[in-house]
């Protein structure tokens, strides 16, 4: 791994009690909240000066959640309980949550209770937002969004005015302009410039740490790797599917067998960046927030939402960047326990194998299962073609 | 193919036996709509919703989670559930979702007694979330499954917060709501040809309120003690309100069923012949396939005296103003289910006060691990309920139609030892 992306590895943790960044926004006499989705309007807490910091789960075994929580939930989810538990969560000053997946849902409002933070918030999104519904789904989504710029103003005793707003949703665009470049790199067939090892564990970085910081160092980081001269992957060019992951083993057994990851779909991965917000005409606070909550309805769907072609929808995101990154295979890694994902899984796998592609689906628990996970990537990577390893 | 042996329920009410025959002709007509396309069919699902179908003389509403349910107490699931996981869905999916989606990939072909003859083909789908988003996607599937050849239109409840009081929802909520139902409206009146009559939607309304209140007053009832019905009646009483809820048919169902019920209270006629020792508060979807579990818990001298699942489908609040139509169903369906309100006013206000209300001195919950919305709390609830109330809670898992991964002995011996503990810490006071 690239020593410069190893650093930035040491700046966050998934606790975000040991997490360095974390403690030097505290530092500076600023707040952090915890969240877990990516429906959280991330713009408006950063425009009052709040850190957002999402819940990236752990691989961990499960001690004490589970006289909080049913079995039945995904082993992300119930991580954040057991965190919250371990004080993981005990120097967030609030938790933001969104109801999105059903699971998810239970599991952040039982966490919130356990940590019980100064500030706490929870707001709903329409998740049939699409065509016929999409003005009225528009309209509630930002008096939602409201009530959380309300909140939060009262909190913090100062007004959240426009151009707060403004520069918060300027400094994400970018973060999310040069996440798209990084995975650009990846993607390049001849030169890549990340391995997906590598890319996975900016994706982790980039969640939890200032996005103005952020962008100053992914731009660095994207200057010292074009003149990098990594080894063209030989092997199967993979596509990974699903949300996210307690750790980056998925991306390096793919990538220790001879594949490599050079794109994917995952919340924690080009569903989180890949469109922008487009900033409206007139930059009141009213316009930019609703700005905002058109771009939660109108990006790249997860699974956990209901308007009319959802799953494809995801699908069609899925199609164009298996042509723009090359790739030769897909494969599902899904946790078991999630409902949404699950659901849309084997429609995507029926028109992905229509279309001509390789698909692997996997089920993943708390993480992927070391020798039977790699046996079935093993054979699909073989089945596919191509036995060169990435370097880095 | 799996046979799984489970129980059947006995039931105590009259009015009961009434819900199977009016099932029966129900689907009867459907089959001979099918054929004739004299009205509309539509699918629906969700909880309530189903007056708004009523609004339109010529559609003919059906509710495939009933055809599930029914399946499941005929106990011919296990073959469906198998063909929808060979198509590759997982096996922890919502049970209902399963055992529809193997009818439709083959499992209608098989030679299986299936309620009322089988499924009508659907001509358009109409849902709401007031139970689950996961009904949604499950229509967005079956669009796929018809080939996107059936129009449908979906009506999102909010899931309400906890910064929300229930008696003061903010004004957007019940704004969004009343705009679907309108978009609703009109959608089916595309469908159908028919323009929406004003005065029948009043009239619809009227009566889905008067169903309601006449449900909600038999519940009210069974605060009695001893208790007039238990919940092996109770949760087959519920299929008029899902079915026919607007109509003057499940009016004159729930008059008669409270009629009965009131005139148990009076008499004194409890479920048991003898001394009602233990009540119980069941909570969430019930194993469909094994009804017989609640006669079982008569064997301690235990009711199952109130269920979480039978508040889910009426609106339990008063009256529904027909004059107000929107904002009145706007209510109704914001209102019906507890999945969909927050944790914190679930378990401390609405659950605190079922148990406190209906007198019980433990709670059986039914962890369904295809439902995520109903069940990913239960182990906090119970944590809850034992350390603020003292009620023990005992969490049973399994799913509402598979009986596949139901282990009868075992179950009942879980049950034997919470009965036994409970009648002890009755007994010592």
């Amino acid at each position: 791994m690239l020593d410069t992306i190893a650093q930035l590895s040491k700046s966050y943790s998934r606790w975000p009690d040991q997490s360095e960044a974390v403690k030097q926004w505290q530092d500076k006499g600023k707040k952090v909240f915890g969240y877990m989705c990516n429906h959280i309007p991330e713009e408006l807490l950063f425009a009052g000066g709040i850190l957002p910091v999402k819940f990236l789960g752990d691989s961990i075994p499960i001690v004490d959640a589970n006289q909080y929580h049913a079995l039945f939930m995904c082993y992300f989810a119930r991580t954040v309980v057991e965190m919250g538990l371990q004080k993981g969560f005990s120097k967030l000053d609030g938790l933001i949550g969104v109801y999105s997946c059903e699971g998810g849902c239970n599991i952040f409002q039982i966490a919130a209770e356990i940590v019980k933070p100064p500030y706490y918030q929870f707001i709903s999104i329409p998740h049939d937002n699409k065509r016929e519904k999409q003005e009225m789904a528009l309209e509630y989504f930002t008096k939602e969004l409201n009530v959380i710029k309300t909140s939060l103003e009262e909190y913090l005793g100062e007004e959240l005015t426009a151009a707060k707003i403004e520069q918060a949703i300027n400094v994400y665009n970018e973060n999310r302009q040069l996440l798209r470049q990084v995975y650009d790199a990846r993607g390049d067939k001849e030169w890549p410039g990340f391995t997906g090892v590598e890319v996975a564990e900016i994706m982790n970085w980039v969640v939890e740490v200032p996005k103005d910081e952020a962008n100053a160092k992914l731009r660095g980081l994207l200057a010292e790797t074009a003149a990098r001269k990594l080894p063209a992957a030989s092997g199967p060019r993979i596509h990974v599917s699903g949300t996210l992951f307690l750790d980056n083993e998925i991306f390096q057994l793919i990538e220790d067998l001879g594949g490599m990851v050079v794109s994917d779909d995952l919340c924690m991965g080009s569903r989180y960046f890949w469109d922008d917000i487009k900033l409206p005409a007139e930059k009141t606070a009213d316009k930019l927030i609703e700005a905002i909550a058109r771009y939660k309805l109108d990006k790249v769907p997860c699974s956990c939402m209901c308007s009319s072609y959802v799953a494809e929808d995801r699908l069609e995101h899925i199609k164009k960047l298996i042509e723009k990154y090359q790739v030769n295979g897909v494969i599902f890694a899904v946790h078991k326990w999630c409902d949404s994902h699950q659901m849309d899984r084997p429609f995507m796998i029926r028109q992905l194998q229509e279309a001509g592609l390789p698909v692997l689906s996997i089920e993943v628990e708390r993480n992927i299962g070391d020798a039977q996970g790699r046996n079935r990537i093993e054979s699909f990577l073989e089945m596919i073609g191509g036995d060169a390893h990435v370097a880095g | 193919m799996s046979q799984v042996k489970t129980d059947k329920s006995t039931k105590s009410i009259e009015t009961t036996k009434q819900v199977y025959p009016m099932v029966k002709a129900y689907y009867a007509e459907a089959n001979k709509v099918a054929q004739d396309h004299s009205k509309k069919i539509c699918y629906v699902t969700g909880a309530g919703l189903v007056d708004i179908a009523w609004v339109y003389e010529d559609v003919l509403p059906i509710f495939p989670e009933n055809f599930n349910a029914a399946c499941a107490a005929k106990q011919i699931t296990p073959a469906l559930l198998d063909i929808a996981e060979g198509a590759g869905y997982a096996r922890d999916l919502c049970g209902y979702f399963r055992n529809y989606t193997g009818y439709y990939l083959g499992g209608k072909d098989l030679d299986l007694s299936f309620p009322g003859g089988g499924l009508p083909i659907p001509d358009f789908l109409m849902g709401d979330s007031s139970t689950c988003n996961f009904h949604l996607k499950w229509w967005r599937e079956t669009e796929r499954l018809m080939e996107y050849k059936v129009p449908c239109y979906l009506l999102e409840v909010p899931y309400i917060p906890p910064r929300m009081d229930y008696d003061a929802l903010e004004s957007h909520y019940l704004d969004y709501t009343v705009k679907q139902i309108k978009g609703l409206l009109e959608f089916i009146g595309k469908v159908t040809g028919k323009k929406l009559d004003e005065d029948r939607l009043r009239e619809v309304v009227r009566l889905s309120s008067e169903a309601s209140e006449l449900f909600e007053e038999t519940q009210q009832l069974r605060k009695a003690v001893p208790s007039p019905m238990g919940s092996e009646d109770a949760l087959s009483v519920l299929m008029p309100l899902v079915q026919w809820c607007g109509t003057q048919q499940a009016v004159d169902f729930y008059r008669n069923l409270r009629d009965e019920v009131k005139a148990r209270v009076d008499k004194g006629i409890g479920v048991l012949p003898g001394e009602e020792k233990l009540r119980i508060l069941f909570d969430n979807i019930p194993p469909w396939f094994s009804l017989g579990i609640f006669n079982y818990l008569q064997k301690f001298d235990a009711v199952s005296v109130i269920e979480t699942y039978t508040t889910y489908f009426h609106y339990s609040r008063g009256k529904l103003d027909p004059d107000k139509p929107y904002e009145s169903l706007a209510r109704k369906y914001l209102y019906n289910c507890w999945f969909m309100t927050s944790v914190r006013e679930k378990v401390e206000n609405l659950f605190t006060r079922y148990a406190q209300d209906y007198k019980v001195d433990g709670i059986i919950s039914y962890a369904l691990y295809g439902c995520k919305i109903a069940t990913g709390f239960l182990p906090y609830q119970a944590k809850y309920m034992q350390e603020k109330l003292g009620i023990p809670s005992l969490i049973l898992e399994g799913d509402m139609v598979d009986p596949r991964d139901y282990a009868d002995g075992p179950v009942k011996n879980r049950v034997d030892a919470f009965m036994e503990m409970l009648l002890e810490k009755k007994n010592k006071g």
